[in-house]
């Protein structure tokens, strides 16, 4: 591990030379992600990650990472007869399954250095996410449905409330590590780093990041989705042979 | 150690699955039960998404009832005959189970509808089991009192259709061990247990059968129930996770050898008492769950993914 994290810092170091040495043809941002994928494998109990890269000179630089997009039903529950139960529903759209934001500065500063119009554009903030309810119901009415699927998202780790912690180092070479808990799921995950100046942005990179299921528990849940008839017949001729070997084993004398 | 479950989709200690395998193994052994009325809200407890624990709890009751089936199976103990007929009913009910399981599921209702069936029959059942093994004991310390007659006579005994079961030394109507299987079947499919713990009292009480064959019968209609659950779970609800099933079955075969040696030095009156004690436990948590008040009103489901 150390000795990838010195090769991600060496490439830093590159990519800051180059930068320094051609900033016409770098342009005013470089990026680039220490793991180019983050694989699920049977032991996973979550994953690190580094975005790092460099910026010409000044400016505010803003990272969103953004997991792939779900359709999400936030329910609300009621007290009937003693007994919780589910009875109002929204539906979402467009939910991201991770959200994290990186910056030097807090929200609340980015907020005030950059116009709304820019924030909303690039969903900077948990506030700017663009969660699309199904309905055509208020937007007061909508409101706690929204505010709760975020609470929970937080709850669980899946979305960050803060400007996550970027490092500079001197004044171009920056570097934000990020962990992704056990429950992310998998698909294509995106960093999107934005280089704001004067209220404007001058520099712009997306760079993806897949997160893979890998080995034998891949395969049972591509299986259990692509064959599930295939697979449910496995799991019972399974269970039957697991069963008579158990019966074998300790068949008493 | 952490084992990542592929359809539960979540990372579990593969400790904790097995010595729960084995806990309720050594349960199942001692007391002579299937064990999914207390293996499914166990997984609920750990995390296991609610449907995932009843549709994987269906696929390792099959394991388990295998074992159990050819060992009954070899001493005779299984009526075929009978069987059969409330296999047919248990394959209806189940079917209709697995139906009723996927509309509750997009009604968000699915997990309340689990905890509260696990509520009432667990319930019922512990208080039955203790209040039969209070009254064993008492009997016991009091003896010389009546007992109740082999064969009693009710209203069932006049339906029509009637079957004879030679293994079961029974004439009756063929709609009784039907509907019987029917109503097991549903429970089945929709609490991701055999239904032992509901079948083999009812065989006793309503149809009269011998208590000889009356376990093997009933493990080998499981088998086939549980079989046609787990396959229309994973058909329609994608819920079914062999690798959880397989780590439980692995602790759980061992957890019934020595759960059986322990059943054989205890007293059967005794035994039921703490079955009881353990299912009422069960169900009381179930039942704090549900009325207690939710760390948070609202829930999430994800209901479509992006790849």
């Amino acid at each position: 591990m150390t000795g990838r994290l010195s090769a991600a810092i060496a490439a830093m170091t590159l990519a800051a030379a180059l930068t320094a040495a051609l900033p016409a043809w770098a342009g005013p941002l470089v990026a680039d992600i220490w793991r180019q994928q983050i694989t699920i494998d049977s032991g996973f109990t979550g994953a690190d990650e580094l975005l790092y890269g460099a910026i010409d000179g000044k400016g505010d630089l803003v990272i969103v990472v953004r997991g792939p997009e779900e359709r999400v039903v936030v329910r609300r529950k009621d007290r009937i007869a003693g007994v919780w139960v589910n009875r109002d529903k929204i539906e979402f759209e467009n939910v991201p399954a991770y959200y994290a934001v990186g910056s030097i500065r807090s929200l609340e500063e980015l907020n005030k250095i950059i116009p709304q119009t820019l924030l909303a554009r690039h969903q900077i903030g948990l506030d700017a996410l663009r969660l699309t309810p199904l309905t055509s119901r208020p937007a007061e009415e909508i409101a706690p449905f929204r505010a709760a699927l975020i609470r929970s998202r937080v709850r669980d780790q899946l979305y960050r409330d803060q400007t996550g912690e970027v490092e500079f180092l001197g004044e171009r070479l920056f570097r934000m590590p990020l962990h992704f808990p056990a429950n992310v799921p998998e698909g294509t995950y995106k960093a999107q780093f934005v280089l704001f100046r004067g209220g404007e942005v001058v520099g712009e990179e997306t760079i993806e990041l897949p997160i893979r299921k890998t080995g034998f528990q891949a395969k049972l849940d591509s299986l259990a989705h692509k064959r599930p008839a295939y697979y449910g017949f496995s799991a019972i001729v399974l269970a039957l042979f697991a069963g008579w070997v158990a019966a074998v084993v300790f068949r008493k004398p | 150690m952490q084992l990542y479950l592929p359809i539960a989709e979540m990372s579990a200690n593969i400790f904790l699955l097995l010595g729960m395998g084995g806990a309720v193994g050594f349960l199942a052994g001692m007391f002579g039960v299937g064990g999914g009325f207390l293996m499914t809200p166990l997984l609920i407890f750990i995390g296991v998404p609610a449907p995932v624990a009843v549709a994987t709890e269906a696929n390792h009751i099959v394991a388990a009832s295998v074992s159990g089936a050819l060992a009954h199976w070899r001493r005779g103990n299984v009526d075929f005959k009978m069987g059969f007929v409330l296999l047919i009913g248990g394959l209806i009910g189940s079917s209709f189970g697995v139906f009723l399981f996927k509309v509750l599921r997009g009604l968000g209702q699915i997990e309340l509808v689990i905890s509260l069936s696990f509520v009432i029959f667990l319930g019922v059942i512990g208080t039955l089991m203790l209040a039969e093994s209070v009254r064993a004991i008492a009997r016991r310390r009091h003896p010389g009192r009546k007992r109740r007659k082999l064969h009693q006579h009710y209203w069932v005994h006049g339906l029509p259709l009637k079957m004879r079961f030679r293994r079961s030394k029974l004439y009756i109507s063929a709609l009784l061990p039907l509907s019987i299987g029917l109503i097991v079947g549903v429970l089945a499919a929709i609490m991701g247990v055999g239904g032992g713990f509901i079948i083999v009292p009812a065989m006793i009480y309503l149809l009269g059968m011998p208590t000889s064959v009356v376990v093997g019968t009933s493990l080998f209609q499981i088998i086939f129930v549980t079989a046609n659950v787990t396959f229309l779970q994973a058909v329609h609800n994608f819920t079914v996770d062999v690798l959880l099933a397989l780590v439980l079955l692995t602790g759980g075969v061992i957890g019934a050898q020595f759960g059986t040696r322990a059943g054989a030095k205890l007293r059967g009156e005794e035994l039921r008492g703490l079955l009881g004690l353990i299912v009422i436990a069960v169900c009381s948590k179930l039942l704090f769950d549900l009325a207690g008040a939710p760390e948070d009103l609202f829930s999430l489901t994800v209901i479509a993914t992006g790849r």
